[in-house]
């Protein structure tokens, strides 16, 4: 394998390559999988996949990280019986899929009939990035998931809708089916109307307006119903929201205009009180749209849980989904894997990673008898374990329970934003109330009814339950197109708050990927093995960066990669141990005054191999640790490295020394963020859990999504120092909105109530700028939250 | 004019077809996904375009 020097692009993803990965044609790819989608493109002659992505204008995405999990559930009885349905020969199942970003990925998934014998259609829906696969009855869906891992796209199948997706979907046909009928309605009322301002009389009017009437009917008793709902709810709690003025507004415009009807007078509003009704209802529903594309964490959640369970039945190990554990099994547990249930264990001796649950970054030695629990890792050796709990009983899933009912402040801006439209909507109804009865008394009953009800409908204020929402909303969906997942609303107003900001080094400022520049080896270990082998074996399962870098470089030589060896230790951020044939091994860091990275592989404590890397810091760091403190942020760094390579990073990229925190384990990081308040930081999602739970504002990056967010406010899909400066600034921009939308709403409804009083807008009039004004409104919160940051 | 006392309950009638129609169309879920299609269209295609020369050169 060459280690690439110049700067060089991957083949499939357009990224810059670190350590590449180098096919038999000696084309440059990033990573593994990189290599083996192009490959799959390359045979499968789908090279247009590169054409419609550039079409797509999207900068390629890597492929995540391979991640081995066993399919062969999906082709099982139980399965199939209880799931998936069979309709003429052809079995269906939904997956979602991990990595869906673009056009590309619809054409080259929507090609799986071509990939997979079997399969006879596949339906992509990008907005929800799901994928629904049509598959003869003797097919398996086993395959399509193989496959669909190896292009790059992780798949989870979906067996039920969960009962809050089927709600959901009920609601919004709900919600377009009153768009039609109100709209359809309200246009032909529309029709009429116009001819009696056009000075239809006599019969014509007559007819013309009892047609008003009828037609008025359906749109005044069922689509408007959910108004009526809503404010029966907010009167029985004794509180006024915005659906009450509307709900008064439409009854009070009926009753009034079948009067007239009644008394063949043609002074009615039917028009008005309908085309309230649909504008309303319609802008509702494009703010629903709206918010179901951005991504929703709890219906996202449940994905991201690894599903494949080992059961053992005797001698046998059979491949079941998470949703089949029940309370007595017996489980295997591999190296690596997360236990998925709280147990006790039968047979194996084994170190776990506890970090998740305990913020130790020792492991614990687990054997027969041992309480293990959900969530941990299980390290070096195969388990068997007996299950205990199971989902919310389990003592890391009672823990999210609490953490996510704590999670249920909103905003400090967006309570503000309720009191204010409370007291808003009492001083209209009060306000209304008075002008009815002086216009009554000194201009006569028309004039009161038709100044109270412009009133009413021009001051009701629609934007503020629609335009806010919808900031907040497109400020989070933004930072979700650049790969941060943000999980509350209110993170986006506290992250612009706080002062204090905790960097992590490694991954963070650096990119994280060290390059081995050079291995010399001063003796051999041993006459039947390399020392690489030995290495490789020492970092076989360590999750560790430099590990990561060093198996891949001994990979690449004629090496043993199965070395068994004893009394495996490793002592996280420092170093790995291990016994063979009576020596022992370790890899340890070597401190140096020099500007690399040095490990050593020592046996029995004597040096035999020194290792030098190094670790590239990324360029935008310079620049934006630098604007970053022009905003006035305390800048630390906070590291599980040595102090030696700290200060190197910190004084190149401008972080103070007294702000550097070297050596630091997750229980020192923890005590670090409690005695800072008011500050974000950024650490891993499994190893820093306690300190990111801690900080006013947590931001998990690598590993996985499920357990980043349950500990975390914010997750980084990739890492880098960019991604926290464009979540302040998406933070400030989306604060900024509000304040500017809550001050046009302000001026606005001032004027209109003024005009409405004076009698210079009808209700007809006011009917139609209120809809203008929640416009108005919308397009400041879009315009407000658009990109210009590249 | 008196043609329109006729008229108007036939056009309402037309119109009420037409919502029947939209309801109908609701409930069988057309409008559940409104992003996908209009991007599939293009790609289909640029689909027939290539399969054909495929079979051309062949």
């Amino acid at each position: 394998m060459e280690l690439v020097d110049k700067q060089q692009f991957c083949q499939h993803c357009d990224q810059e390559i670190i350590v590449a990965s180098v096919d038999e044609q000696g084309q440059g790819f990033c990573c593994t999988g990189c290599l083996t989608v192009f490959h799959i493109l390359k045979e499968n002659n789908l090279n247009d996949f590169y054409k419609f992505r550039e079409h797509s204008g999207e900068k390629g995405w890597q492929v995540p990280e391979y991640r081995d999990e066993n399919f062969s559930y999906l082709d099982s009885n139980h399965i199939h019986e209880e799931y998936i349905k069979t309709q003429n020969g052809v079995k269906t199942l939904t997956f979602y899929l991990e990595g869906i970003h673009c056009v590309a990925c619809l054409w080259l998934i929507e090609k799986l009939p071509e990939l997979v014998p079997g399969v006879i259609h596949s339906a992509v829906n990008l907005s929800q990035s799901t994928v629904k696969v049509d598959l003869k009855e003797n097919g398996s869906f086993k395959a399509v998931a193989n496959i669909l891992v190896k292009m790059g796209y992780f798949p989870h199948p979906i067996f039920k809708e969960d009962e809050l997706n089927i709600l959901r979907k009920k609601e919004e046909q709900d919600l377009l089916i009153k768009i039609g009928i109100s709209a359809a309605c309200a246009m032909n009322i529309m029709l009429f109307s116009i001819s009696i301002y056009g000075g239809a009389t006599g019969p014509f009017a007559n007819y013309f307006s009892l047609f008003c009437l009828i037609l008025s009917l359906p749109v005044v008793f069922f689509t408007a119903i959910p108004f009526y709902k809503s404010s029966l709810s907010a009167i029985k709690n004794k509180t006024i929201n915005i659906d009450v003025p509307l709900s008064i507004a439409i009854i009070f415009g009926f009753i009034v205009s079948s009067y007239h009807v009644a008394i063949q007078s043609h002074q009615h509003y039917f028009d008005t009180i309908t085309t309230l009704t649909f504008l309303i209802l319609f802008s509702r529903y494009v703010l629903r749209k709206v918010q179901e594309n951005s991504l929703s964490i709890s219906t996202l959640g449940q994905f991201f849980e690894r599903s494949d369970i080992k059961k053992i039945n005797g001698n046998e190990i059979e491949s079941f989904h998470k949703d089949y554990v029940q309370l007595g099994d017996t489980l295997l547990i591999n190296p690596g894997d997360i236990l998925p249930v709280d147990g006790v264990v039968i047979e194996g001796c084994s170190s776990i990673n506890t970090a998740i649950l305990t913020g130790e970054s020792e492991p614990i030695l687990a054997k027969p008898g041992s309480k293990v629990f959900a969530g941990t890792e299980n390290i070096n050796e195969n388990l068997k374990i007996e299950v205990k709990a199971i989902n919310n009983q389990t003592r890391i899933g009672s823990l999210f329970k609490k953490i996510e009912e704590l999670h249920q402040n909103k905003a400090p801006i967006v309570r503000l934003t309720d009191k204010f439209s409370r007291v808003f909507l009492k001083l209209i109804l009060i306000s209304s109330g008075l002008l009815f009865f002086f216009s009554y008394a000194y201009l006569g009953l028309e004039q009161a009814l038709s100044r109270t009800l412009a009133l009413i409908i021009i001051t009701c204020p629609c934007a503020l339950g629609l335009a806010i929402p919808l900031t907040f909303t497109r400020g989070i969906s933004r930072a979700a197109k650049k790969g941060i997942i943000v999980k509350d609303e209110e993170i986006l107003e506290r992250i612009t708050t706080c002062e204090n900001l905790f960097l992590d080094k490694t991954g963070t400022i650096t990119y994280g990927q060290y390059k081995i520049e050079k291995i010399t080896h001063l003796e051999n270990a041993d006459k039947t093995t390399t020392n690489e082998s030995i290495i490789f074996c020492l970092e076989k399962n360590s999750k560790h960066p430099l590990a990561k870098a060093l198996k891949k470089y001994c990979l690449s030589l004629q090496i043993d990669k199965n070395l068994k060896l004893d009394h495996y230790q490793e002592i996280l951020g420092k170093g790995v141990s291990g016994k063979l044939n009576n020596n022992t091994y370790e890899i340890k860091g070597i401190e140096n005054d020099l500007n690399q990275i040095q490990l050593g592989l020592y046996k029995n404590n004597d040096l035999i191999s020194r290792i030098i890397l190094s670790d590239r810091i990324r360029e935008e760091a310079y620049k934006l640790i630098r604007d970053l403190k022009g905003q006035n942020k305390n800048i630390f760094m906070l590291t599980g490295d040595n102090k030696s390579n700290a200060r190197k990073v910190a004084s190149k990229v401008g972080i103070a020394e007294s702000n550097i925190i070297s050596n630091a384990s997750p229980e020192i990081k923890s005590k670090v963020i409690e005695n800072n308040k008011n500050s974000i930081m950024i650490g891993d999602g499994a190893n820093d859990a306690l300190a990111l739970k801690k900080a006013e504002v947590g931001i998990a990056v690598h590993g996985s999504i499920d357990v980043g967010l349950k500990v975390s406010d914010v997750f980084f899909t990739e890492p880098g120092i960019q991604h926290i400066f464009n979540l302040i600034n998406i933070g400030k921009t989306t604060i900024r909105t509000v304040y500017t939308i809550l001050i046009f709403t302000t001026l606005y409804n001032l004027s209109g109530a003024i005009f409405a009083i004076n009698g210079l807008i009808g209700p007809l009039e006011a009917a139609i700028i209120m809809p203008i004004s929640s416009l108005i409104v919308t397009a400041i919160s879009f315009l407000g939250t658009r990109d210009k940051i590249k | 004019m008196n043609i329109l006392f006729f008229m108007i309950p036939i056009a309402i009638l037309l119109g009420l077809t037409f919502v029947y129609f939209f309801v109908w169309a609701t409930k069988n879920g057309q409008f559940e996904d409104l992003d996908t299609p209009s991007i599939r269209i293009l790609l289909e295609d640029e689909n027939i375009n290539t399969n054909q020369q495929e079979k051309r050169d062949e």
